[in-house]
Order: C-alpha cells, then sequence, then structure tokens
C-alpha cells in the first residue's frame, strides 16, 4: 500500500481541491484520513466532507488539538493522509459506558474487524477514540479478547485539550463522538509507543475507582493523597486552583511486575476529592506518582528509534505518523518540538507528521497485548512495508 | 521494584481473585491481569475436568481442558476444548523457561512463542504464559504470582462448587418451570379449545385474558380485548334493550361485592354493532379473601333462541293441526248420521216425485223438498271434505289445465269489477289430484277472495314448482322434504289480522254477515288440500290482501286421463238380493227402489238377521247388499260367514263413511264394491246391474 501527505495550513479549498484532485487521477480507489486541528474545526470538516463528497472520494478523519508537521505542533489547518485504496474503515457511536449499547457496540466492532480479515493474522487495527470516552482501556481489553494476535493495535484519542465534549470523529457524510473511528490497515507493519516516565520507590493503592475516576487512595480522598506525595517527592505544593498545571509533570503510573508503567495523566479534579484521568485506572491498582522525563533527556526518541528499527530497518526518506501526548507537550513546553525535530534526524525520516493526541495506543510487544497510555509518543511510517 | 510494589501488585491480584464467584470471569480476569503484569502477550487456564485432580505422570502427555485463552488466535478457537499437552508443562513447580520444544504440541501459532512461564494452580491444573522472547523485567516472574496461585486454586474449586450448586438451583428451578409452563400450556389448551367465552378481568374491570372463544363470538381479536374496559367494549345491556350502567351491570356487581351471577338472557354487543344473545356467569376472582378481579364465562344462544322459536311455531302448527282434525272428525260423525237421513228423504222423495205426475199439485212441493235435500246433502259433503272423509277418485292431473279449466267460470263468479290474473311460471305441472275437488279449492278460494275485495281490485292465481328443505320446514314449522306446486291465490282485498289467519281454516267461521257465508268454504279448502297430501297457509294484512299458498307433491310422471262420457240410465234386473240396514227407514227406500227396477229383495234388519236370511234362501240370493257398520253383527263380519258357506257369492257395501275412510280401517277390501251414503237410487241400481253382469 503507497501512501500520500499534505498538510493545508489554512482551509483554502483550492489548493486541497487540487491535491485531492492530482490523488485521484492517480489513484482512483483512493481515500482519505484527515486530521484536523480543532481551532478549524467547524470551517475544516464541512469544508473536507463537501470536497470529497463532491469528488467522491472517501474520507475518514478527526479532530486535535494541535497537527505535528516538518516536526513541528500547528494548531491550524488540516493534514491529509491518503490511502492508493482505501481501507475498511468505519466509525461507532455510542461507546460511552453510560451508553445502553456500549456493550453491544463493542462486541460489534470486534465482529466487523473480524468480518474484514482476510487472513489469519496481519496487519494493523488503527483507532481514534474520542477522548471523552472513559472505558477505552476496558474496550481494548475486549477487543483482544475477541482479536487476540490477529492484529497489531495503535492509535490515539482525539478532541479539545479543555476535554469539553465535541463532536470529534468524522467521516464524508457526518461527525459525531463518543465513539470511535476504526481502520484496518492490511499491510502496516504497527506502531512504537514509549514515554521514559520514571517511577519513584514510593507506592500507593488505587483502593476506590470508578472508571477513569480515582475516588480513594489509600483509602483516603484521591486529592489529598495526591497533593501530599507530590509535596513529598517532588517539594511542589498543589492546591485545587492550580492543579493541572503541575500535575502534568506528575501523572500517576500504574506499576506492571515487568517494570513497566502505564501513565495516567490527571486532567480534573471533584468537589469530593476524587481524580479524573485521561483512561481507566483499574480498582486496587498499583500506582506512583512519576517522574516525568528530564527536559534534556533523549532517551524516549532512542527507544522509539530502536523499535521503529526493528520493525522497519532504515526510515530514510519515509514520512513518520507520529501522535504525541498533549500533557507531554505541556510538561516539556519548548522542548517538545525539540524531541519532535530530534525525532526526525535520529530516525532519519523525510518529514514527521501527525497530531497531538489525549491518549495513546499501542503495546510493548509487537503482536501483544495493546495498552492505552498517556504521555506517550506512538510512531508509525506512513509509506507500506518497509 | 521494591517489597511493598510486589505486595501491592499481589494485593490487586487477590482482590481480582476473591471478587469472583464464577469460574470463566475468575480464570478470565486473572488471565488478564497476569498478562497485563508480565507483559506477555498470550496466556492460558488449563484445568482438569472437575473431580480429576492428578495426572498419570508416568503418562508423556496429559489430556486437559483449556479454560480460557487470550492473545493466540488459534488457541481461543480451543477455549472451552479438551487439548493434549506434554506433561512436563504439568509436572514440577512454577517456571520461566525459555525453549520452544513443549509448546510445539500446543494448538497456538506456530514457530512463533520461544519462552513459556508456567504457573501451577494446587491440583487444579496449571497457567502457561507464552512469548516469543524473554521479558525485560527484574522480577523473577516465576516466585512472584506463587500466593496468590494457591487463593486461584481454592477460588477455582469454591467457583465450581458454587456453580454446582447454582445449576443445581437452576436445573431445579429449570424443572419447576417446565412443569409450571406444562402446566400453563395445559391450561391454555383448555381455554383455547373450550367453545364457551372466558374472560378474566381486573379489579377495575379491564380485561387481562380473552380465550379464542371469546373473541370470535365477540368479533374481536383477543390483543383488542385485553386492557380495556371489557363493560364499554361490550356495552352491556339487559336483554330488554335499555343500557346497563356500571352500577346496574352484574359483571360491576361482582367485582364489587363478589356476588355470583348467572344471567341466562344477557346481550353483549359485538365488534360490528350488532348483539349478541348470551347467557353467562359472573364468578368474583379472590385472593386471601380480596377481591381481585371476576371471570365470565358465557355462550351464543343464538342458536338456542332460534330454535326455541322454531319450537314455538311447531306447537302452534300442532296445536291448529290437532284442532282442525278435532273439528274434522266432529263435523265428519254429524255429516255421516245426517247422510242417512238425507238417503232417507231423498230417496223416498225421489220415489214420490217419480210417482207423481208433473201436473199433480203435490209435485211442485216434493221438487222443493228434493232441492233443499239437495242442498243438504252439498252442505254434508262439505263437512266431510274438510273432514277429509269425501270420496275421492285422485288421477295424474295438469294443474295448469285444471285452472285454465275453471277460469272462465271463476271469472263469473268474481264479477266484471274483478280483475282475475292468472300467471303459469312453468307448465306440465302433474299432481295427483282428484280435479273436481281442486276446482272446488279454486272456486272456494275465489269466493272468498271476491268477498274481501268487494268491487274494483285483482285476483292472481300463480303456479310454480318450488323446493321444499329443512330450513324452510324449520321456518314455517310444516311440509316435508322434495318437489311441490305451488298455487298462489292472492287477492287485492281488505286482508287480516293475524287472529283471524289463526281460525280462517275453521268450519263456520265466517266474517261475513249472517246469512251470507256458510262458514266452510276455506275450510274445505283445507280439507281437500291435506287430503291430497298438501300443506296450505296465509299471508295477510289488514289492508293489504291475503295470499293462500298451497302445496301439492308434484308428480314427476303419469299420464293425464281424458274425461269419461257419462254412464247410461240403468234398465234393471229380475236377480235376487239380500239387503241388510239396521236403518228401516233407508232399508225401506232401498228396497223399493231396488223393486221398482225389477229385482227381488229379502230385507234383514242387522247382521244375524242377514245370516239366518241368506241360510234359508241361499239358493236363490245372487248378491248381497250390506250396510257395513251395524249392530249385533257388522255388515262384514255377516258377509265372512257367509262367504264360507258360498264363496262365490258377490257382495256390495254400503257406508255412511267415505270409501277411503272405511278401506284405511281394514273393514271392507279394495276389490269389495263399496258405495257411499247418501245413495241416488240410480246410482245403486247401476252399480248393482254392472255386478250382476
Amino acid at each position: 500500500m503507497t501512501t500520500g501527505v499534505g498538510y493545508f495550513e489554512n482551509n483554502a479549498p483550492d489548493g486541497i481541491t487540487a491535491v485531492l484532485g492530482e490523488w485521484r487521477n492517480q489513484h482512483p480507489d483512493m481515500g482519505v484520513l484527515a486530521l484536523v486541528a480543532e481551532q478549524d474545526r467547524e470551517n475544516m470538516v464541512p469544508l473536507l466532507q463537501n470536497l470529497c463528497r463532491g469528488m467522491g472520494i472517501p474520507l475518514c478523519g478527526a479532530v486535535f488539538p494541535a497537527l505535528v508537521a516538518d516536526a513541528r505542533f500547528n494548531t491550524n489547518g488540516c493534514l491529509l493522509l491518503r490511502f492508493d485504496v482505501m481501507p475498511y474503515t468505519a466509525i461507532y457511536d455510542s461507546l460511552a459506558p453510560s451508553h445502553p449499547m456500549s456493550r453491544h457496540t463493542i462486541q460489534r466492532m470486534a465482529d466487523d474487524v473480524a468480518e474484514h480479515l482476510d487472513r489469519p493474522r496481519g496487519g494493523t487495527l488503527f483507532m481514534i477514540f474520542d477522548s471523552m470516552v472513559a472505558n477505552i482501556a476496558t474496550i481494548l481489553d475486549e477487543m483482544y479478547v475477541k482479536l487476540a494476535d490477529r492484529v497489531r493495535y495503535m492509535g490515539a484519542n482525539a478532541g479539545s485539550e479543555t476535554f469539553q465534549p465535541m463532536p470529534c470523529l468524522f467521516d464524508n457524510d457526518r461527525q459525531t463522538q463518543n465513539g470511535a473511528l476504526v481502520m484496518l490497515l492490511p499491510d502496516n507493519p504497527g506502531a512504537v509507543t514509549e514515554h521514559c516516565y520514571r517511577a519513584p520507590e514510593r507506592m500507593i493503592s488505587a483502593t476506590s475507582t470508578d472508571g477513569n475516576r480515582i475516588i480513594s487512595i489509600d483509602w483516603r480522598p484521591a486529592f489529598d493523597v495526591y497533593r501530599e506525595v507530590v509535596e513529598a517527592e517532588y517539594n511542589v505544593k498543589i492546591d485545587r486552583d492550580n492543579f493541572y498545571q503541575p500535575a502534568v509533570h506528575f501523572p500517576f503510573g500504574i506499576m506492571r511486575a515487568n517494570d513497566e508503567i502505564i501513565v495516567r495523566m490527571p486532567v480534573a479534579l471533584e468537589e469530593d476529592g476524587s481524580v479524573f484521568c485521561v483512561g481507566e485506572v483499574p480498582a486496587n491498582a498499583v500506582l506512583t506518582l512519576l517522574r516525568a522525563p528530564e527536559l534534556d533527556s533523549l532517551q524516549t526518541v532512542d527507544k522509539l528509534f530502536q523499535g521503529l528499527h526493528e520493525l522497519y530497518g532504515t526510515l530514510a526518506g519515509k514520512d513518520l505518523l507520529t501522535f504525541y501526548c498533549a500533557g507531554r507537550r505541556i510538561h516539556l513546553a519548548g522542548r517538545a518540538e525539540e524531541e519532535l525535530i530530534a525525532l526526525q534526524k535520529t530516525t532519519g525520516a523525510k518529514q514527521v507528521v501527525g497530531a497531538l493526541s489525549l491518549g495513546e495506543i499501542g503495546h510493548s510487544m509487537q503482536w501483544g497485548y495493546p495498552s492505552f497510555h498517556n504521555g506517550a509518543i506512538v510512531c508509525c511510517t506512513w509509506c507500506g512495508t518497509p | 521494584m521494591n517489597r511493598e510494589q510486589i505486595l501491592a501488585i499481589l494485593y490487586e491480584m487477590a482482590i481480582v481473585i476473591g471478587g469472583e464467584t464464577s469460574l470463566q470471569p475468575l480464570v478470565a480476569k486473572t488471565l488478564q491481569r497476569l498478562l497485563f503484569h508480565t507483559s506477555f502477550p498470550c496466556g492460558m487456564v488449563l484445568l482438569f475436568p472437575e473431580g480429576v485432580q492428578h495426572h498419570d505422570h508416568r503418562c508423556e502427555y496429559a489430556d486437559i481442558r483449556m479454560e480460557a485463552s487470550i492473545g493466540d488466535y488459534e488457541l481461543s478457537l480451543c477455549n472451552g476444548s479438551p487439548i493434549r499437552i506434554p506433561t512436563t508443562l504439568l509436572q514440577g513447580e512454577a517456571e520461566l523457561t525459555e525453549s520452544a520444544e513443549p509448546l510445539n504440541m500446543l494448538p497456538c501459532r506456530k514457530d512463533y512463542y520461544r519462552v513459556f512461564l508456567k504457573l501451577p494452580i494446587g491440583d487444579c491444573g496449571v497457567i502457561l504464559l507464552l512469548s516469543p522472547h524473554l521479558p525485560t523485567g527484574s522480577l523473577p516472574l516465576a516466585r512472584i504470582f506463587q500466593p496468590v496461585l494457591g487463593n486461584f486454586a481454592k477460588a477455582i474449586l469454591l467457583c465450581r462448587s458454587n456453580e454446582a450448586y447454582t445449576q443445581g438451583i437452576i436445573k431445579d428451578r429449570q424443572t419447576a418451570e417446565t412443569a409450571f409452563q406444562d402446566l400453563n400450556y395445559r391450561n391454555s389448551l383448555i381455554l383455547d379449545s373450550v367453545g364457551e367465552g372466558i374472560c378474566g378481568l381486573d379489579r377495575d374491570g379491564n380485561a387481562t385474558f380473552v380465550n379464542p372463544a371469546a373473541a370470535k363470538m365477540l368479533g374481536f381479536t383477543p390483543e383488542e380485548l385485553k386492557g380495556s374496559p371489557l363493560h364499554n367494549m361490550l356495552h352491556h345491556r339487559s336483554s330488554d334493550g335499555c343500557g346497563l350502567l356500571p352500577e346496574q351491570c352484574p359483571i360491576t356487581l361482582t367485582l364489587r361485592e363478589g356476588s355470583y351471577h348467572n344471567i341466562a338472557d344477557g346481550i353483549f354487543r359485538k365488534k360490528d354493532g350488532s348483539d349478541l344473545p348470551v347467557e353467562y356467569v359472573s364468578t368474583p376472582l379472590r385472593e386471601n379473601d380480596a377481591i381481585v378481579g371476576a371471570v365470565i364465562v358465557f355462550q351464543d344462544i343464538t342458536e338456542r333462541r332460534q330454535l326455541e322459536k322454531e319450537k314455538e311455531a311447531l306447537q302452534a302448527q300442532l296445536v291448529q293441526s290437532q284442532k282442525m282434525e278435532a273439528i274434522g272428525q266432529l263435523a265428519g260423525g254429524v255429516a255421516h248420521d245426517f247422510n242417512n237421513i238425507l238417503t232417507v228423504i231423498m230417496g223416498f222423495g225421489d220415489i214420490l216425485k217419480m210417482k207423481l205426475k208433473s201436473d199433480d199439485p203435490l209435485h211442485a212441493n216434493v221438487v222443493h223438498i228434493l232441492e233443499a235435500a239437495n242442498r243438504a246433502a252439498h252442505l254434508t259433503r262439505s263437512l266431510l271434505a274438510f273432514s277429509r272423509k269425501q270420496a275421492m277418485n285422485p288421477k295424474p292431473e295438469n294443474l295448469n289445465e285444471i285452472v285454465r279449466g275453471v277460469e272462465k267460470f271463476l271469472r263469473r263468479v268474481i264479477g266484471e269489477d274483478i280483475q282475475l290474473e292468472t300467471n303459469f311460471k312453468e307448465e306440465g305441472l302433474l299432481i295427483h289430484a282428484d280435479r273436481g275437488q281442486m276446482e272446488q279449492v279454486l272456486m272456494n278460494l275465489a269466493t272468498n277472495a271476491r268477498d274481501a275485495i268487494g268491487s274494483g281490485g285483482r285476483l292472481i292465481i300463480q303456479t310454480e314448482s318450488v323446493e321444499l328443505d329443512s330450513h324452510f320446514i324449520k321456518s314455517h314449522g310444516y311440509g316435508r322434504i322434495g318437489t311441490f306446486v305451488l298455487i298462489s291465490v292472492t287477492d287485492t282485498g281488505a286482508g287480516m289480522d293475524k287472529e283471524t289467519c289463526t281460525k280462517i281454516f275453521e268450519p263456520f267461521f265466517t266474517t261475513k254477515e249472517t246469512g251470507r257465508g256458510t262458514g266452510l268454504g276455506l275450510a274445505i279448502v283445507y280439507g281437500i288440500v291435506k287430503q291430497h297430501n298438501g300443506y296450505i297457509n296465509v299471508y295477510s294484512e289488514p289492508g293489504h290482501g291475503t295470499t293462500f299458498r298451497i302445496f301439492l307433491p308434484l308428480l314427476t310422471s303419469g299420464e293425464v286421463a281424458e274425461p269419461k262420457a257419462p254412464p247410461p240410465y240403468p234398465e234393471g234386473g229380475t236377480e235376487t238380493i239380500l239387503l241388510a240396514e239396521d236403518e228401516p227407514t233407508i232399508r225401506g227406500l232401498l228396497a223399493s227402489t231396488l223393486r221398482d227396477f225389477g229385482y227381488t229383495v229379502i230385507e234383514a234388519e242387522d247382521g244375524s238377521d242377514a245370516l239366518a236370511k241368506f241360510t234359508e234362501h241361499c239358493r236363490d240370493i245372487q248378491l248381497l247388499v250390506f250396510d257395513v257398520i251395524m249392530p249385533k253383527k257388522s255388515g262384514v263380519e255377516t258377509y265372512e260367514e257367509i262367504r264360507k258357506l258360498c264363496p262365490e257369492i258377490k257382495i256390495l257395501f254400503l257406508t255412511g263413511y267415505t270409501a277411503d275412510f272405511i278401506r284405511s280401517k281394514g273393514l271392507v277390501d279394495e276389490n269389495q264394491a263399496l258405495l257411499m251414503k247418501p245413495i241416488f237410487p240410480v246410482d245403486l241400481v247401476r252399480k248393482i246391474e254392472e255386478m250382476l253382469k
């Protein structure tokens, strides 16, 4: 499968029309995955829908807080990723755990994908969830039980960095929310996910949780414990008013016995002291308050390079599709773009494109168990098999 | 990772294990957490069947059930199935091993996994986690989970025991449910099959149950009735047509007071708005003594009502027939005696008239006497006709020809003011009838019509053939199945009320002023029709004319006889005749007549006397003339005794009854001659002359 990439900083239809027209002339069965910056959603999504409908081009896409193009973050425009032949694509809504059809929809997602697998094993299941869906880890568990190692798993969360609900998923005809965009990429060798957050010695336990809400830690209100631990471990004072800014530097980590860590970024605080995270925290999970990567560390880039090299060999001249965690960018601030530039330089990729994401999906081992991460970078090439 | 971290992970695992009560979620969630913590991509829980806790260590392979697997597509296809694995994967302690060989037998992705983490679960089985390469962590994975695996084994046993117990409860419940459903099914089969309508009502009178028979009778579907207030739907009202308010409705009373009601003549309203006559029973439904509803059982009594009406009609018809029969017998009896008297008057009158010269001043008186006697004879014949004791000479006749034959005469009877119309819908309608009597019927009906019309009107005579079927018989209360000719005689006269119609065929019943009618006209018609095995009915309404309908059996074959020429005047003879008649005047009359015609007459006053006279003059007597009914010894008995003495002797019986009557009683043989009184002398002589030839 060959692909193409085009970034459009503004919503001038002529330029987009010209590129789509050229692509379609070369690839009559093509389709487009569009990543749209949140700021231009209201204009850009209808424009793309109209253009693609008019030209008969299958379209799917999602809205992200910012886009990655030329190894930089851009809060405007859209990024068009071309499939020479549009793969199986579907948008599912009603995934919110409170929705009565939620379990049925998850089951349907897995069944639909299984139905479109033309061989026992192969390809990558690329998923973009609305970040407002609170039970993504559970959904991935259920998908893995059903699909197992028949596919690799990768993906990211779309939506607004303010975590306000909005229709962030779309295709040719509709925009929706509280759902997922699922694409079955037949020949894609998968992605690499890394975050390099480190765990201190002190452990705490999420003694009471509800999905992505930690109600109590060590049998006390979650925020009280969080505040004490941050102060004790990192000498940083956190109160209700400044919660979000320092919290991105000290996310929760769910500890695994193999020393791996799943990052859970705290993003909101409730009156009762509950803390909301991006992603579920299982009840009784062993938690720690992670130390974010050092600002001058390139450890994550190195690990990504190793992983990508194992998968693809040389990346020279290839486009690197990257989803970069919004919380990570806040933590690293200006160093975040340097990390992207380092990634491009280290891998030798022609360009790094993608989006600022609100959660990342990947696995620590190829064909392994998919995990839902925060604070991570997900990378894959956008030019087919190596 | 420090001790605290390990304990925290074990704590989390212990919570997961302890939180499940069913085997499948227990093994699936435990496996999921193990995969999460170890980062192994694939794992399976293998358990020995329940009750089998040890495998044979001497065997190279063991059969075990794949209770759950996650992460390998091929492996997932074996979930829930028994698989065969090398015993090395079951034996020994927990271990993390890099060796692909034991994994080759597993039904998983081939040539991919090279590392397995074996975690024995007590005597229950083993957890195997598979990976293509060794994990990167520093913890001793083979030992770290050891503390919770014991709990896991106990949890498995507990879940199995729990599930077995639950299965037992479920089985018991299913058995009970099956029995309940079976009972329900049989009950519903009964309720669906019964012909009676059954409706269940709740406390508010809404239908909670309607069986198919009820829905069918009412013209609704059960769904249309269920949940609806039955009183309103059926618009309950009483049989007299008055609407019933809910508080008057027996069903409402059942619901309110718990009273039982059996209503024999209720009315329900059907969906199409028509009435459904019903008999219904309303019974309260009680639960712990409280009224919770009612059940209504009803049946459609439309047919029963129809049968009752038909029975009433038949009863009325029977009463009418019995009345007519009784009147007929009375009239017939009177006429019989009257005939004897008339025979004397007419006989002696006739002799007297023959002996008087025409210019004799007494001649005119005798003529008057004979005319009066003739009218009396006519009256007697009428009475006999009504009582069906009139002599009858039935032959195949063409009905239309009979009507055509009397048409001219009828016009004269009804006069010029009344228009006579005939309508022969079919030709060739044959009946077995006495032509004269049929003419009499038409004459009498025409006379009746004339009197009803007065001046200016129409008299219509129509003939056709009709089929009488069971429906006709049921609805009219008379008739029998078969093809009949129908003669309809319709006038446009004054008509009659219902009461008059019921008496119209009774003798001497008349609506005419005194002296204008005998009241025997329609009685004669009735008698003649009955004598012809037919039926007659009248339909009339005051002011709308009258129609008489006469049904006579249709003859399917037969030839219509030509009318005979009148017989010649008798000459008489010289033979000796033994005449036995208990009535002296008649005996004297007949003897005198026969002697006038040259015969020798030996008279006997009864049967015994006749027997004695015959014994005395047996050589001379050529003919016996006996009255059938006589005191001491009847004419028939006397003849039987004489015949033993003289088998060849000829006999002529006389009777005041009709020949049919006498023959039907078996008194006189079909081959024996019989004359009916009053007897004209000429007829007697003609008959004797014929017999002695």
